[in-house]
C-alpha cells in the first residue's frame, strides 16, 4: 500500500506568507493552498469521446475582523498582497450588518495526511484506462443492439491542501479519489430508455459518471466494469419493452444505489446546521430538522439509524481534516427513528453553543468552507435481503437514480429509477419502466419496516453534490443497505 | 486586455494545430439570510483550455496559470494522452468568422466594490416592513475571454455581469424577486425589492386540492420552465438522434402559437455574448416561430451532421451539464397581455411566482417534476385574493406549453446555471396540475 503524495514546500511557504501579512486586527484567519488534478476519460461506442486533464493552484484566505467575515482567493500566486487586502476590505464593509460571528473552539493541530492508494491512478498508462473503456462500451453495444448508444468513463481527482490559521494549526492533506462508470441509453424512436452502474447519476453529467471512492486505481479494477457491460446493454433494451410502472399505492422496497440519493436528499442536506439556522433560506432553502427537535423530533420507523462518518476507509467524504482543521469524525443523525444531531461547522456549532462536526467543507481553493455531508449512511438492519422481498406479497423494487426534486424544506419528494421489478408472492417477477415514487419525508420513513442487513451494505461515491454561492461541487459518500416501505405512492410520473 | 496578449506566445508553445482560450475572471459577491450578513467573496481565477490534434487526435487541458512553463507542462502531459487514443477524426478547428458587436462590458460593474454592496444591502433593508426578514445576494464579475488557434482565429471580449436576488419573508409568507444585466448601474435592485414587497402583502391562507388549475406562471417561473424546455427540447444533438420530443418535426407546430422562441447572443435584452469556447461566433436562431419549430443549435459537430453552419453553442469541455450543444441566450417573444390582463385571463385559478427544483424525469416526453416556492397565490375574480400551500407539479412541458391563453407584455431578464441569460415574459396556461400539497 502506498500513500498519494503530501504537499511540497511551496505550498506551504505560499500558506505562511499569506497569513503571516494578515493585520493583527483580525481576530481570526485561516489559509488554504491547494493544488487540484483532474483527469478525465470519456468514450461513446468504438470512439474515444473527451480526454481531458486539469489542474489548478490557488489560495483562498478568510478573515474575521471586526465580526464579520471577508474571503478572497486567487490564482496570483505574484500577488499576495491583494489577496489579503481583498479580504480585509470585503470583513470592514459588512460591519453592523449583523451580530458579530464567533467560532466554536478547535483544537490546535499539526498533522499529516493522504488518501490510502494501492495504486496511483495517475500512474497507471493512458493506453491501458482507454482499452477497458472501450472494451465496456463494447460489451454495451454488442448487447444492446445498434440503436444503443455506450458510454463510459473514468475520472481521477487529487486535491494536495495546506491549511494554516492564526490558532497555530497547520495540516497538510493529499485526498485522491478515483471513479468509473458505464450508461447505455437505448431508443426505439418513439421511447428512450437508459441503464448505468455502478451508480447512475442525476443529469448527464460528463466528466463526473459512475462511483467513485477515495482510493487509488485498485477502486476501478474492483469494479469490473467488462463483466458488468452486457447486463446493463440488455437491461436498456429490455426496458424499451417493458411494462410502465403502474400507478398505484404499493409495498416498496428501495435497492442500495437508489438507497444513496434518498439519504442524500432526505437526510444529508436536511441535517446540515447552516439550513436549520437559515443561512441558505435564501438558495439551497431550510429544512424540517428542527434545532428544538434534537433527540425529539420523529424522522422514521425505529429501525432508521443514519449517521454522517467522515472516517470511513474509502469514502469519498472520507478525510482526516476538515477545510477548517476540525478532526473527521463520526456523528449520529437519527437514532432508533429520532434525529438526534447535525452536521456543523465552527460557526454554526457556536450558534448552538457545541462543537463542530468537522462537516466544513470547501470546493477547492476558490470557495469558502460551507457544512456539507461527508459519508452519510443508512446503517445496516437485521433483515436478509431475500426475506425482505420474500415478505412482499404485492409491491415493486426500484433502484438505480433517473430524476430527483424535493422541496426547499426537504419534505415533499420525487425519485424517478432508471429500473423496476414486480414483487409477487415474495419473488421479483417482470421488469417495469418509468419508475418512480414519492412521498413527504417523515411520514415515508416512518413506513419503513424492514431494513437489509450487513451482507447488502455498500458504500458509493457521489463526486456532484451542488450547494452555495458562487456554486460549490462536493464529492460525498453514502454508505447504504436496501429497505423496505409500506403505502407508497409510485407510479410511472 | 491582457490575456489574449499572451496567447499566441502560448500557442505557439502547443504547437499546430491548437486551439487555446483563456478566461480571467474577478467575481464579487455579499450574501445575506435573516437580514444579516453570512459571507462575502472575492475571487480571481485564471482558466486556460489548451486542445492539441495530431494526426486526429486531440486532448484537452486546462490550467489556472498563463505562464509558459504550465503550458509546456500542460503540452508534455497531452501529448502522452494521445499516444494512447486511436485517430477519431477530431481534428477540427473554428475558422475566423464575423461576429456581432453589442456592449458587454460596463466600468460600473467592474468597478463596484465590496462598499458599494454593502450599500445597497443596507437600501433594501431599509425598504422592509416591521417583521419582514431578506435573505439572498448581490454580485458583481467582470471575465476577460480570449480565444485563438492555429487557424488565425483571434477574438477577445470582456463581459461584466451585476445580479441581484432578494428574498423576503414575514411570518408564513415569503416573496422572491431576482434581476441580472451587464451594467450595475442599470440593475432594478429597487424595483425587485418593489415586487418582494408585494408578494409579502399580507392575505389570508386558503387551502388547496389536487387537481388542474388556470395559472399565471410570473416571468420567473416562466424563465426556469422554458430554459429546461430548451435545454432538453432544442439542441442540435438531441434533436439530430431522435432524443428530443421534436425530433423529426421541424417546420411543424409543437406549442401554442402564442409563444416564439429565439436564441440570440447579440440580443442586449439578455447578457449578451459574441462567440462560443471554440471561438465560433453566436448566429441568432429562431427556435420556435408562432408555435412551429423552425430551429435548433449546434456546434461543430452536430451542425457537420445537419449540413449546417455552428451556431455558436459548443459546450466547454467538461462542463457540468454534458458535451452537447444547448441554447444559451433565450428570448421568449413579448406578448399583449399587461399584468392586469393577465390576471384577468385567469379568472380563478393560481399565480405561481417561482417554481423551484425542477428536474427532468424523461427528456424525450418532456415530462419535469418540480415544487413551487416562496409567493404561491390564489386569483379570485382577476385579482390576487390569497395564499396557498406549495405543491410539487409533474407535468409534460409540451403538454403546458401547448395550452397557453395569454403571454405577457412585460418580461424580466433572468438567467439558469445552464444558460447564460433567459428573457421571458408571464404566461397563462389553462392547466397545471397539483400533484401533491406540500405543507400549509
Amino acid at each position: 500500500m502506498t500513500s498519494g503524495l503530501t504537499a511540497d514546500s511551496g505550498l506551504r511557504s505560499l500558506a505562511e506568507r499569506v497569513l503571516g501579512q494578515v493585520p493583527s486586527a483580525a481576530t481570526y484567519a485561516d489559509v488554504r493552498v491547494i493544488r487540484r488534478r483532474h483527469d478525465g476519460l470519456h468514450v461513446e461506442g468504438k470512439s474515444v469521446g473527451q480526454v481531458l486533464t486539469e489542474e489548478s493552484e490557488g489560495i483562498g484566505l478568510r478573515v474575521l475582523l471586526d465580526g464579520q467575515w471577508g474571503f478572497a482567493c486567487t490564482a496570483r500566486l505574484d500577488d499576495l498582497d491583494a489577496v489579503v487586502r481583498r479580504a480585509v476590505d470585503q470583513a470592514r464593509a459588512a460591519h453592523g450588518l449583523g451580530s458579530p460571528i464567533s467560532l466554536a473552539p478547535a483544537p490546535v493541530v499539526q498533522a499529516v495526511y493522504a488518501t490510502a492508494v494501492a495504486r496511483d491512478p495517475f500512474s497507471v498508462p493512458v493506453t491501458q484506462k482507454i482499452d477497458l473503456l472501450l472494451a465496456a462500451a463494447d460489451g454495451m453495444c454488442r448487447s444492446g443492439g445498434p440503436q444503443t448508444v455506450a458510454e463510459a468513463s473514468m475520472d481521477f481527482f487529487r486535491d494536495e491542501k495546506v491549511f494554516a490559521n492564526t490558532e497555530g494549526s497547520r495540516i497538510e492533506q493529499s485526498i485522491t479519489e478515483s471513479g468509473a462508470g458505464l450508461m447505455a441509453t437505448a431508443s426505439d424512436g418513439s421511447d428512450v430508455q437508459r441503464r448505468s452502474y455502478p451508480q447512475g447519476v442525476p443529469r448527464a453529467i460528463r466528466g463526473q459518471r459512475g462511483d467513485f471512492a477515495s482510493a487509488g486505481y485498485e477502486h476501478i479494477e474492483q469494479m469490473d466494469l467488462i463483466s458488468a457491460a452486457p447486463r446493463v446493454g440488455e437491461e436498456a433494451v429490455a426496458l424499451l419493452h417493458a411494462p410502465a410502472c403502474p400507478m398505484t399505492t404499493t409495498t416498496l422496497i428501495v435497492g442500495g444505489a437508489q438507497m444513496a440519493q434518498l439519504v442524500h436528499e432526505c437526510v444529508g442536506h436536511p441535517s446540515e446546521l447552516d439550513r436549520a439556522l437559515g443561512a441558505e433560506a435564501s438558495l439551497a432553502g431550510g429544512t424540517f430538522l428542527e434545532v428544538a427537535g434534537r433527540g425529539t423530533q420523529r424522522f422514521g420507523s425505529e429501525l432508521v439509524n443514519m449517521t454522517a462518518d467522515a472516517t470511513l476507509a474509502g469514502g469519498l467524504g472520507s478525510f482526516a481534516y476538515d477545510d477548517e482543521g476540525v478532526a473527521a469524525q463520526r456523528t449520529p443523525l437519527v437514532e432508533r427513528g429520532v434525529f438526534v444531531g447535525y452536521m456543523s461547522s465552527r460557526e454554526s456549532a457556536a450558534r448552538l453553543g457545541v462543537t463542530s462536526t468537522g462537516a466544513a467543507r470547501a470546493d477547492g481553493w476558490g470557495r469558502v468552507p460551507l457544512v456539507r455531508m461527508t459519508n452519510v449512511s443508512l446503517e445496516p438492519g437485521q433483515t436478509d435481503l431475500e426475506e425482505m422481498i420474500a415478505g412482499v406479497d404485492d409491491g415493486i423494487f426500484m433502484d438505480m437514480n433517473r430524476s430527483l426534486s424535493i422541496d426547499d424544506q426537504r419534505l415533499s419528494f420525487s425519485f424517478g429509477c432508471e429500473i423496476g421489478w414486480e414483487i409477487k408472492k415474495g419473488r421479483l417477477g417482470r421488469l417495469l419502466k418509468n419508475c418512480s415514487f414519492r412521498g413527504i419525508t417523515p411520514q415515508f420513513w416512518a413506513k419503513c419496516d424492514a431494513v437489509a442487513n450487513q451482507s447488502s451494505y455498500r458504500l458509493y461515491g457521489i463526486p456532484s453534490c451542488n450547494k452555495g454561492e458562487p456554486l460549490q461541487v462536493a464529492h460525498i459518500g453514502h454508505g447504504t443497505v436496501p429497505a423496505r416501505f409500506r403505502d407508497v405512492s409510485v407510479g410511472a410520473r | 486586455v491582457t490575456a489574449l496578449a499572451n496567447l499566441p506566445e502560448l500557442l505557439d508553445i502547443l504547437g499546430p494545430p491548437a486551439h487555446l482560450e483563456a478566461l480571467v475572471e474577478r467575481q464579487e459577491l455579499l450574501r445575506f439570510a435573516n437580514s444579516r450578513v453570512t459571507y462575502q467573496h472575492s475571487e480571481e481565477r485564471i482558466l486556460v483550455r489548451a486542445r492539441i490534434i495530431r494526426d486526429g487526435r486531440a486532448a484537452w487541458g486546462t490550467t489556472s496559470t498563463l505562464r509558459p512553463a504550465a503550458l509546456l507542462a500542460l503540452r508534455q502531459r497531452l501529448e502522452t494522452f494521445l499516444d494512447a487514443l486511436p485517430p477519431d477524426g477530431a481534428g477540427y478547428l473554428a475558422e475566423p468568422a464575423q461576429c456581432a458587436s453589442p456592449t458587454t462590458y460596463f466600468e460600473s460593474t467592474a468597478s463596484a466594490t465590496a462598499q458599494g454592496r454593502a450599500t445597497l444591502f443596507r437600501d433594501a433593508l431599509a425598504m422592509l416592513p416591521p417583521g419582514a426578514a431578506l435573505g439572498g445576494s448581490i454580485t458583481h464579475g467582470v471575465v476577460e475571454h480570449s480565444v485563438t488557434n492555429s487557424n488565425g482565429l483571434a477574438r477577445s471580449e470582456q463581459r461584466t455581469r451585476a445580479a441581484a436576488q432578494f428574498i423576503g419573508s414575514r411570518g408564513e409568507q415569503s416573496s422572491f424577486g431576482r434581476a441580472v444585466h451587464r451594467d450595475a448601474l442599470a440593475l432594478p435592485t429597487r424595483s425587485v425589492m418593489d415586487s418582494v414587497l408585494a408578494g409579502l402583502t399580507p392575505l389570508p391562507q386558503r387551502s388547496l386540492e389536487t387537481g388542474t388549475y388556470r395559472a399565471l406562471l410570473g416571468p420567473q417561473a416562466t424563465i426556469t420552465l422554458l430554459a429546461i424546455y430548451a435545454q432538453i427540447a432544442l439542441g442540435g444533438h438531441q434533436y439530430l438522434d431522435g432524443l428530443s420530443a421534436v425530433s423529426g418535426q421541424m417546420g411543424e407546430e409543437v406549442i401554442s402559437p402564442l409563444l416564439t422562441l429565439v436564441d440570440d447572443g447579440a440580443d442586449d435584452a439578455g447578457l449578451p455574448t459574441t462567440f462560443d469556447t471554440e471561438g465560433y461566433p453566436k448566429r441568432r436562431i429562431t427556435l420556435i416561430d408562432h408555435g412551429r419549430l423552425t430551429g435548433v443549435v449546434h456546434d461543430a459537430n452536430t451542425a457537420r451532421r445537419a449540413r449546417g453552419l455552428p451556431t455558436g453553442h459548443t459546450a466547454p469541455p467538461g462542463w457540468r451539464f454534458g458535451g452537447d450543444p444547448i441554447p444559451s441566450h433565450l428570448f421568449i417573444a413579448a406578448g399583449s397581455a399587461n399584468d392586469s390582463n393577465l390576471l384577468a385571463a385567469v379568472g380563478s385559478g393560481l399565480a405561481i411566482q417561482r417554481v423551484d427544483y425542477v428536474r427532468v424525469v424523461n427528456a424525450r416526453q418532456t415530462l419535469v417534476t418540480g415544487t413551487t416556492r416562496d409567493a404561491t397565490q390564489w386569483i379570485e375574480d382577476g385579482r390576487i385574493a390569497a395564499r396557498v400551500p406549495h405543491f410539487r407539479f409533474t407535468l409534460r412541458l409540451t403538454d403546458l406549453l401547448n395550452c397557453v391563453e395569454a403571454v405577457g407584455t412585460r418580461r424580466e431578464r433572468g438567467d439558469s446555471v445552464f444558460m447564460e441569460s433567459v428573457v421571458a415574459p408571464g404566461i397563462v396556461v389553462a392547466a397545471l396540475p397539483v400533484q401533491t400539497v406540500v405543507s400549509t
